[in-house]
């Protein structure tokens, strides 16, 4: 998203639109400047297409269509201005935990976009490679709770496959089980985007951007911040696998 | 004609977002850390 946003000189915390497996199609009612990021779904204008992370003029009247991206989930389309929506707590997102920002984007809506910026577009293109399909390998730290499951290795052991019932708020993981060390429950903890957390199923859960700010289930690793924004790009089915460095400190 | 994105077409899902809630880690998206720190 910021990328996006970058690329069309927008501030990086401008509002864009966050498209889930392609489908969207946008008609510009003025002229507008707008870039894709993220998982690179097929783009056209009005069928002459357009590429990614690049920067492309509509024209009024034109539509911007998107297909399926063959890898990854989310692609982001950002509009020279922003998409000029009243924020809610200081963001314009929608929160699908908590249901505060805007509601859903659907046919028929018109976003408003806000007055260009000062500054210009410096690059046409930014080469960047598309999120990976296959298995994808995620860095995590242990901890702080990698002792409340039987075998802690057992994380890093199983491929784990993304499953179909994640969302925004976080991958959930199929494929294994961590078996709980005890009947023991942890007082509910600050959560933080790339906690995995262990329910009583022993299917492991990784935060993502919607997650909630606590949780009583125990963290056995984080997913490296750097990481998180590629897990956020699994699609369901994708294989999952973690490489868990030992955590630098101990909770007591 | 107001500068306005009208949605022609949605597929499973389109949702707007920013950097996130300063301090509720929450929404933001994959591209930035979970709120503004």
């Amino acid at each position: 998203m910021t990328l996006a946003n970058r690329l069309v000189a927008n501030d990086e915390g401008a509002a864009a639109v966050e498209v889930l497996l392609g489908g969207l199609a946008v008609r510009a009612t003025s002229l507008l400047t707008v870039a894709l990021a993220g998982a690179a779904a097929p783009a056209s204008v009005d069928g002459t297409p357009v590429g990614h992370h690049a920067v492309v003029d509509l024209r009024p009247g034109q539509v911007l269509r998107l297909g399926t991206p063959p890898t990854g989930l989310r692609t982001y389309l950002a509009v020279r201005g922003g998409i000029d929506v009243a924020p809610v707590l200081g963001s314009c997102s929608t929160d699908t935990l908590s249901g505060i920002g805007p509601p859903p984007v659907r046919a028929g809506d018109v976003l408003p976009v806000g007055p260009e910026p000062t500054e210009l577009p410096v690059i046409d293109v930014a080469p960047v490679r598309p999120p990976p399909g296959g298995t994808v390998v995620l860095r995590a730290v242990a901890g702080p709770r990698a002792d409340f499951v039987a075998d802690p290795a057992s994380l890093a052991a199983i491929t784990w496959t993304a499953s179909s019932r994640s969302d925004r708020i976080g991958m959930r993981l199929s494929g294994g089980r961590l078996r709980r060390s005890g009947d023991e429950e942890v007082p509910s903890e600050g959560m933080v985007r790339g906690a995995i957390q262990v329910p009583p199923s022993g299917e492991p859960v990784v935060f993502l951007a919607d997650h909630p700010v606590t949780g009583g289930y125990p963290v056995v690793a984080t997913v490296c911040d750097a990481e998180v924004d590629r897990a956020a790009q699994v699609r369901p089915g994708q294989g999952v696998r973690f490489v868990v460095a030992p955590a630098p400190f101990q909770i007591s | 004609m107001n500068r306005a994105l009208e949605m022609v077409a949605v597929g499973p899902s389109a949702l707007v977002q920013d950097l996130g809630r300063p301090g509720l880690g929450a929404a933001g998206g994959p591209g930035r850390p979970t709120a503004r720190r």
